[in-house]
């Protein structure tokens, strides 16, 4: 599968990011680290689940929220993962529950109520076809999305791309007047919908960022890396690195023992 | 008036039923939407 033949829906654009896709392979481990992306898994079962040192047991269809603490899941050989990744602000939207409940944590599909069937989704794994399982899974999505005539709120996703792209590092007075609303009501819709406050979510773009920037290399000191992304100084850039990754940047850099392949790279 | 108060909350039986019914999931999802219980209350429901 690659990233050209992937149709997501018209009606799905609004939601949908990205599309991960696991399939076959040696065992591996798969870090999560904080990217401001919540999303639901379907994995088949047969082929064994994806397992947590948090927790015991993980379902083979789940929503998953916002990610702060990194986290490494333990993928057996020939497994099946189907993931779709959603924009940061759409998860209260889609599943009407507040999102910072799942922050940090997932909830199992068949957890959540009955309509639409998540049966339907049983025979997603009856086809070996990426497509027909993407369509049975576009399904399923556009049914819920049309049960709970959900709609992406335009304010808060305003919000969010303003911060994502690094403009409001720490100014958020000035958005919350954009939009018309007390500061303390920007705040509680932005953590009902996003799952995190503003500021985290701030301090997450700016890691994605340095991340990014100590993976491409281009950089010649780490202090290149903390001015370039707004961070006050060295030691300030490393603390908020070890904080969403649990390492230092030069422990990323020389991969630490029992680091895998990092969980964006199965995203088309 | 007086013989329905009664029958609420007087009535052993009948607060037995109550004590017993158990909500939906629809019905929780709902109260957990309005943000009256948590995931975790939520879930706890559901599993009994």
């Amino acid at each position: 599968m690659t990233r050209g033949n992937i149709h997501i829906p018209d009606r799905l654009k609004p939601f949908v990011r990205a599309i991960g896709y696991i399939d076959g392979g040696a065992a591996n481990s798969v870090q999560y680290y904080a990217d401001g992306t919540p999303g639901i898994v379907f994995q088949q079962r047969d082929t064994g689940l994806f397992a947590c040192e948090r927790s015991a047991k993980i379902p083979d269809s789940y929503v998953f929220g916002q990610t702060i603490k990194p986290i490494v899941l333990q993928a057996p050989k020939n497994c099946t993962q189907i993931s779709i990744a959603l924009y940061p602000h759409v998860l209260q939207s889609i599943f009407r529950f507040n999102a910072s409940e799942i922050t940090d944590g997932f909830v199992n599909l068949q957890e959540l109520p009955d309509k639409p069937r998540v049966e339907a989704i049983a025979q997603l794994w009856e086809t070996d076809d990426p497509q027909q399982q993407l369509r049975l899974i576009f399904r399923y999505l556009e049914a819920l999305i049309e049960k709970n005539t959900a709609e992406p709120d335009k304010g808060i996703q305003y919000a969010v791309n303003r911060i994502w792209q690094g403009k409001e590092r720490g100014a958020f007075k000035d958005l919350h007047r954009e939009l018309n609303v007390s500061e303390r009501t920007f705040e509680r819709k932005f953590e009902q919908q996003v799952g995190l406050s503003p500021r985290l979510l701030a301090n997450i773009a700016q890691f994605q960022a340095s991340l990014r920037q100590l993976k491409t290399g281009k950089y010649q000191r780490l202090s290149d890396i903390a001015y370039e992304n707004g961070y006050s100084d060295q030691s300030h850039f490393i603390r908020s690195f070890k904080r969403f990754t649990g390492l230092s940047p030069f422990q990323f850099t020389k991969g630490s023992p029992g680091s895998g392949e990092m969980a964006e790279s199965f995203y088309f | 008036m007086k013989q329905l108060l009664k029958a609420l909350f007087f009535d052993r039986e009948m607060v037995a039923a109550i004590k017993a019914a158990k909500p939906s999931k629809e019905q929780l999802y709902a109260e957990l939407i309005s943000g009256r219980i948590t995931m975790k209350e939520y879930i706890a429901a559901t599993r009994k």
